[in-house]
């Protein structure tokens, strides 16, 4: 053996006791006093009070996206996708001695207790008992769900729900399965639906969820949350009410900018949950339903007109028209959309590498009396993907619309992304590495500046399908 | 908490899942979880393969009917780790004090390279695994393995400036 092979096997059993360290001592001083009988119901079922009697939970808003920000929202979406965190510990982790004693991992029972206690204190945003619930050592991150941002800590994590409770969020028929013994950990999967006040509101039906926790005898020691798709797009519906009606609150009722206080959380749940309450009071009143139909604009708004100026807004978006777009919106857009600056630059960019959009269809996704929602449908093909023949990226776009004009804009876009990116910025990172930037709008740039850029990005992607041409390479980078 | 009664076919069929499921997890668990520490180092290895493992408790039908379950669970803790970096540090540095036999500059010179090439190095001269082995788990051929050891060990060398 080598030197360098002794020293990777020093290094290697020393990184294997980091690991083991990761996982708690078993020093548990309370044992269930009694494991589960042999032939006991191996599937628990923790089932939650009447939803009445419950406190709330989370909604959320999606951060979407806008469209041609092709880099920007390639972050955001491995951001929003980051997540999910964990921590376990395995056998082995205990010492030689503790491993031998099982009753040193959790039974079933102890799991169960552990997640019902985490459900208890999430319901009654009650901060210190959620943190008790975990590990001591926590130190993973949380998913904290698609358009939720980065994953976040447990701090995070706490302030979210806390937050959910403050607004009312309830959790309903909440089932947990534990299973995977015989290790220091075990696996429990709960499902539930989250009934969140906006939800609740208009009696529309819950989210559905999975989170998968694992527990060891010290608490929790991951926790993961799958959110199922929302049928009815209430929250949004919500939200344009607010940008519409209460602007000025519209921003301090959303979750979680990170770095708030519990108290702050909280009281922007309790926030929300007012809000929530005179929504609910509106749609009553002017015969609206969740399910976003039947509830027409107010008479002062006509829906061809809706139609008409989104129109002229991708006409203006196309040719890289800032003052069209800006006519077109309301004097004082809300904070709500993608942001106005930022927009007007990605069209300029989108603009000088001669993007186009295809097969662009809008509908309307909902309506109340302040305006109405419009989703579109296209596909953007950028610069690189023209070169290389490669597909468009789809998009479907929200724009909310008052009788004064354009409100919001936002988007989200659809995996797996601006096909060829990659193999472009790689290209452009080994022959053009000085100009590789360039190729991207600044943030701190000009309209002008984002135009420029674009332009150089087509030049550079023209010389890019050259290359690929010559060398009998794909846009995907296969085969080549 | 309510404990409902659940018929005796399901209390069968669920213990019987269970066990098969404990039995996979007492073999493979700490392999895996040596495989992703070595692919990603102790923190985010560690929680990575306790993830996968519950997500392999959760989907043990789906798992145990894959023809090679390890290779599919490594591909769910690294699919894990990848999401749960946050850039933080991968590989520590230990104390020379406390471990002198381990030189210095090898965490970062780890760190440095490829994912595989770590997973590969660490496993075959840090865990004397096999090629065979470590093919295994990564799902893929003895010649990939013995690829990205040989170039993960020729990469060390040079950045470590020694010969052998």
């Amino acid at each position: 053996m080598t030197e360098l092979e002794r020293s990777i096997a020093a290094y290697a059993t020393f990184l294997d006791e980091q690991s083991l360290s990761r996982s708690p001592v078993p020093t548990r001083q309370s044992q269930p006093d009694s494991p589960p009988a042999e032939g006991e119901p191996t599937v628990v079922q923790i089932r939650t009070p009447d939803a009445d009697t419950l406190p709330v939970e989370d909604e959320e808003q999606s951060r979407r996206g806008w469209l041609g920000y092709a880099m920007l929202a390639a972050a955001a979406v491995i951001l929003a996708l980051g997540a999910i965190v964990l921590t376990d510990d395995s056998e082995e982790s205990a010492p030689v001695d503790a491993v031998a004693d099982s009753d040193f991992a959790p039974t079933e029972a102890d799991a169960l207790a552990t997640v019902e206690a985490y459900y208890t204190a999430f319901e009654a945003g009650d901060a210190a008992a959620i943190e008790a619930a975990f590990v001591e050592d926590y130190s993973g991150f949380f998913y904290q769900g698609e358009g939720h941002g980065p994953p976040g800590n447990l701090s995070d994590h706490i302030g979210n729900r806390i937050w959910d409770a403050a607004r009312g969020t309830v959790l309903l028929d909440r089932t947990c399965t534990a299973g995977a013994g015989e290790s220091t950990w075990i696996a429990v999967v709960c499902e539930y639906g989250l009934h969140r006040s906006v939800q609740q509101a208009v009696d529309a039906p819950a989210t559905p969820i999975t989170e998968r926790i694992t527990v060891t005898a010290q608490g929790i020691r991951t926790l993961s949350t799958r959110e199922g798709p929302q049928e009815f797009p209430v929250d949004d519906l919500f939200e344009f009410w607010m940008w519409a009606n209460h602007a000025e609150d519209a921003a301090a009722v959303s979750c979680c900018d990170g770095g708030g206080s519990i108290g702050d959380e909280r009281s922007d749940g309790e926030l929300r949950q007012q809000y929530a309450e005179q929504w609910a009071a509106f749609l009553g009143e002017n015969g609206c339903t969740y399910e976003t139909v039947g509830c027409a604009p107010s008479a002062a708004f006509e829906e061809s007109d809706a139609f008409g100026t989104v129109e002229a807004y991708y006409t203006a978006f196309e040719t890289g028209d800032a003052d069209g777009i800006e006519a077109l919106f309301v004097e004082d857009p809300p904070e709500g959309g993608f942001p106005f600056d930022e927009l007007v630059r990605t069209s300029a960019w989108n603009a000088g590498q001669g993007s186009t959009m295809t097969d662009r269809a809008c509908t309307e996704s909902g309506s109340d009396p302040s305006g109405i929602m419009v989703v579109c449908q296209f596909e953007l093909h950028e610069a690189v993907q023209d070169v290389a023949g490669a597909p468009g990226t789809v998009f479907h776009q929200t724009i909310t619309l008052s009788a004064d004009g354009i409100q919001t804009v936002d988007a989200s876009w659809f995996e797996p992304g601006i096909q060829g990116d990659r193999a472009f910025r790689f290209w452009m990172l080994a022959n053009h590495f000085e100009d590789a930037d360039a190729t991207d709008w600044d943030e701190d740039g000009s309209i002008e500046d984002a135009r420029s850029s674009g332009e150089i990005r087509r030049q550079y992607a023209e010389q890019w399908g050259a290359y690929l041409e010559e060398s009998g390479c794909t846009y995907d980078a296969i085969g080549c | 908490v309510i404990r409902e009664q659940t018929p005796v076919s399901d209390v069968t069929e669920t213990s019987e899942r269970k066990a098969a499921f404990s039995s996979f997890a007492r073999e493979v668990e700490p392999r895996l979880r040596r495989a992703l520490v070595a692919a990603f180092g102790p923190e985010i290895g560690t929680d990575a393969a306790a993830e996968a493992m519950a997500i392999g408790w959760e989907q043990w039908t789906v798992v145990s009917s894959r023809s090679n379950p390890t290779g599919y669970l490594w591909g769910i803790g690294r699919n894990v780790a990848h999401k749960s970096f946050g850039g933080r540090r991968l590989f520590p540095s230990p104390d020379p004090k406390q471990e002198p036999w381990i030189e210095p500059a090898l965490p970062a010179a780890v760190e440095d390279l490829t994912e595989n090439q770590r997973a590969a190095v660490l496993l075959v001269h840090g865990f004397q695994w096999t090629y065979r082995e470590v093919a295994e788990m990564l799902g893929v051929s003895k010649s990939t393995v013995q690829s990205h050891e040989e170039r993960g060990m020729a990469k060390l060398r040079a950045a470590l400036g020694v010969e052998q």
